[in-house]
């Protein structure tokens, strides 16, 4: 404010009401909230309110003669006073178990974010949701087990002698790592998945190791029916949340899908050739795909090399 | 019985003195708050809490100015700070009477210069309300004003000033009807 417009408010506040609105303002304001007259303004009341509230602060002082009317009740200041300290507490209990929520909230969502797995079953949903597979009885006692070690393509065909074992592997390899790592739930994904890319390459290496022998078609393709069951799971779970492994996923399964139709060859000799001729057809087919899609190579990438320890 | 002699009692913890303290100046305190607050309740609880705090203190009162401003810079201070807080509490409550008139249509007189003026005082910044209701409704000083408030005495004109140009603003309408 300004020498000159200060001076007009000293003028101003001097002349005031300076016209016909002012003087009604100044008339109108008298009765703005106009308080009770002297006489009914509650003095003891208040006083008895006020030694009430003293009290504590003064305990030798004489207590107050004074009680307060009974058509005036009045609320003591210290009852007030010891409800608003209660209130505070409770506020404060309320925001500690809020953040606590919170924080719970928080931890859950990050633990639950996308490429997480959401949750502790999930390796043993895989494992015991896949598909049964043939009882070791029905299968050739006398081919070794495949085991993710196991990659060279010179190495003797490996079958599912063990297959039945596969889920119980899985199972037990998260059974190992959960409790070490429970916040971590995506681990049994990742041991989920390294069990399936080594069985998957056991079965390719098998494949092609396999010359048209038709009992072993059979076997391949007994073999490939839960792997295919398996990467249709794996393909929804979050362990496919990356994209290189989501890609080699789906090849994988065209690949399975394919050997899961090698269907051993009927006996009868009138379409023996023709089967024949389709299987060399479905195997070109297949060898295409491996070939085209670098399948082999790329599952021994992502297969990590502490994947045999497990 | 001098003011300094009751106030020293008082100090001493004589129940009887500060009672004598609390008559001589509790209408005032009482009437202020009154005007603040517009509510006899809140009146009330702001002059009760006003003479627990000013009896709690008594002892720093070094007699610069009269017991009588000095209570009423603790008053002030105590009905704006309870108003703001009320204020708060009204925001977030909507009023009954309000809920009940949702979807219903009120035809209401033109309303009058007392309760638009109210309106217009209630609507006014807590400063400027707070000058005006003291100096042109309870007659204070603007020397009580600054003491109580804590400000010059000039800010306390320069804001009288500006209230009354809102309310004239406010009330325009009737300025008309006064000249006709």
């Amino acid at each position: 404010m300004t020498t000159n417009d200060h001076d007009n408010t000293l003028d101003r506040d001097e002349a005031w009401p300076v016209d016909g609105l002012d003087r009604l303002i100044a008339s109108a304001a008298r009765d703005y909230h106009a308080p009770p007259p002297s006489a009914a303004v509650p003095r003891d009341a208040m006083w008895a309110a006020i030694v009430a509230a003293r009290i504590p602060a003064a305990p030798d002082a004489a207590p107050a003669v004074v009680r307060p009317a009974a058509t005036t009740p009045v609320v003591a200041i210290a009852s007030r006073r010891h409800d608003r300290a209660s209130r505070r507490a409770w506020w404060g209990l309320a925001a500690a178990a809020a953040i606590f929520l919170a924080t719970g909230v928080a931890v859950g969502r990050w633990s639950a974010r996308p490429g997480v797995a959401s949750g502790p079953s999930a390796a043993s949903q895989v494992a015991t949701t896949a598909p049964a597979v043939a009882p070791a009885t029905h299968i050739d006692s006398t081919i070794t087990a495949p085991t993710p070690g196991d990659r060279a393509g010179t190495t003797p065909v490996a079958l599912p002698s063990a297959l039945p074992a596969r889920p119980a592997q899985v199972a037990a390899a998260t059974a190992r790592r959960a409790p070490r790592d429970g916040a971590r739930r995506d681990d049994a994904y990742d041991v989920a998945l390294e069990q399936h890319f080594a069985q998957a390459e056991a079965l390719l290496v098998s494949y092609r190791a396999d010359t048209l022998d038709v009992a072993l078609d059979g076997r391949l393709a007994q073999w490939a029916r839960p792997l295919l069951g398996d990467t249709r799971l794996l393909l929804d779970s979050p362990a496919a949340a990356d994209p290189r492994r989501r890609r080699l996923l789906e090849d994988l399964e065209l690949v399975l899908a394919q050997v899961a139709r090698l269907a051993p060859a009927p006996r009868d000799s009138a379409g023996a050739d023709s089967t024949a001729r389709g299987d060399r057809a479905e195997r070109q087919l297949i060898d295409g795909t491996i070939r085209h899609s670098q399948l082999l190579p790329r599952l021994r990438t992502l297969m990590p090399a502490a994947g045999s320890d497990l | 019985m001098t003011e300094p002699n009751l106030i020293a009692r008082a100090v001493a913890g004589d129940l009887a003195a500060q009672r004598a303290l609390y008559d001589q100046h509790v209408d005032r305190v009482y009437r202020l708050a009154y005007r603040l607050a517009g509510d006899e309740d809140l009146a009330r609880d702001f002059t009760q809490e006003t003479f627990v705090r000013a009896f709690d203190r008594l002892a720093t009162f070094r007699g610069e100015s009269s017991l009588g401003t000095w209570l009423h810079t603790i008053g002030v201070s105590v009905a704006l700070n309870g108003l703001r807080k009320v204020k708060r509490w009204r925001a977030r409550e909507a009023p009954l009477d309000e809920a009940l008139a949702v979807g219903t249509t009120v035809r209401e007189a033109e309303p009058d210069l007392k309760r638009r003026l109210a309106e217009a005082i209630d609507a006014l910044p807590d400063g400027y309300r707070t000058v005006f209701v003291m100096h042109d409704v309870e007659g204070y000083t603007h020397e009580e004003i600054g003491t109580a408030l804590g400000i010059q005495s000039g800010t306390s004109k320069a804001q009288l000033f500006r209230a009354r140009a809102k309310l004239r603003i406010a009330l325009a309408d009737f300025a008309g009807e006064w000249v006709s």
